[in-house]
């Protein structure tokens, strides 16, 4: 399936908007509320980095995570919290559950990161044409 | 073809640093608050866009 770049509230070098590749994801909260965050597609990240705030939502106890360190989104390493979180884009209607850091940071909602959702799915970006596009790996 | 989703229009400079709940469709901003939790109360609705208004500057992860 295929996903046309969203824009951002960024310029680029030229003024231009910076449009990113994000999802739209479906999340079902402990209460059995349905929300909505956005995903950013990150090559560049090993894991999926998520908002600590989310935990609260899907019931996580984030004093009974194993801690682990990260870096590359603060200064230093950052304290982040292992544990899961199902990645199901609206438009593929299909949940992925992946290892996921929790963090406490204003820099992070949801980072989509290569372990789980890259093993998955195979990811073609072609920035040069607007649109990225996402496929059942056939590992 | 999925479209770009158009929550943009929506977001704002004051919305940095904030959470933010959106109707389904990006059509209307329903709440702004300092926290997930307390936007998702403010709307009260079953089913709501969030996110967290990142500041206005570029993102690449860092490498040493």
């Amino acid at each position: 399936m295929k996903f046309r770049y969203t824009n951002t509230l960024t310029s680029d070098t030229k003024g231009r908007l910076l449009k990113r590749p994000v999802l739209k994801l479906e999340l079902t909260t402990v209460g059995d509320r349905k929300i909505y965050p956005v995903g950013l597609v990150d090559s560049g990240a090993d894991l999926t980095l998520v908002n600590i705030q989310y935990a609260k939502e899907l019931g996580l106890d984030v004093a009974k995570l194993k801690e682990k360190s990260m870096r590359g989104i603060g200064e230093g390493t950052v304290t982040t919290f292992l544990a899961t979180f199902p990645i199901k884009p609206v438009e593929l209607g299909e949940e992925v559950i992946v290892p996921a850091c929790y963090v406490d940071s204003r820099n992070v909602d949801v980072l989509i990161g290569q372990e789980g959702f890259f093993d998955a799915y195979k990811i073609k970006f072609e920035k040069d044409h607007d649109t990225f596009e996402i496929t059942r790996s056939k590992k | 073809m999925v479209e770009r989703l158009g929550y943009t229009k929506l977001l704002k400079k004051s919305h940095e640093n904030k959470w933010v709940a959106l109707s389904l469709g990006y059509e209307k901003l329903l709440a702004v608050g300092e926290t997930l939790s307390e936007v998702l109360k403010k709307t009260g609705k079953e089913e709501v866009v969030v996110m967290q208004g990142m500041p206005n500057t570029g993102y690449a992860p860092t490498m040493r």
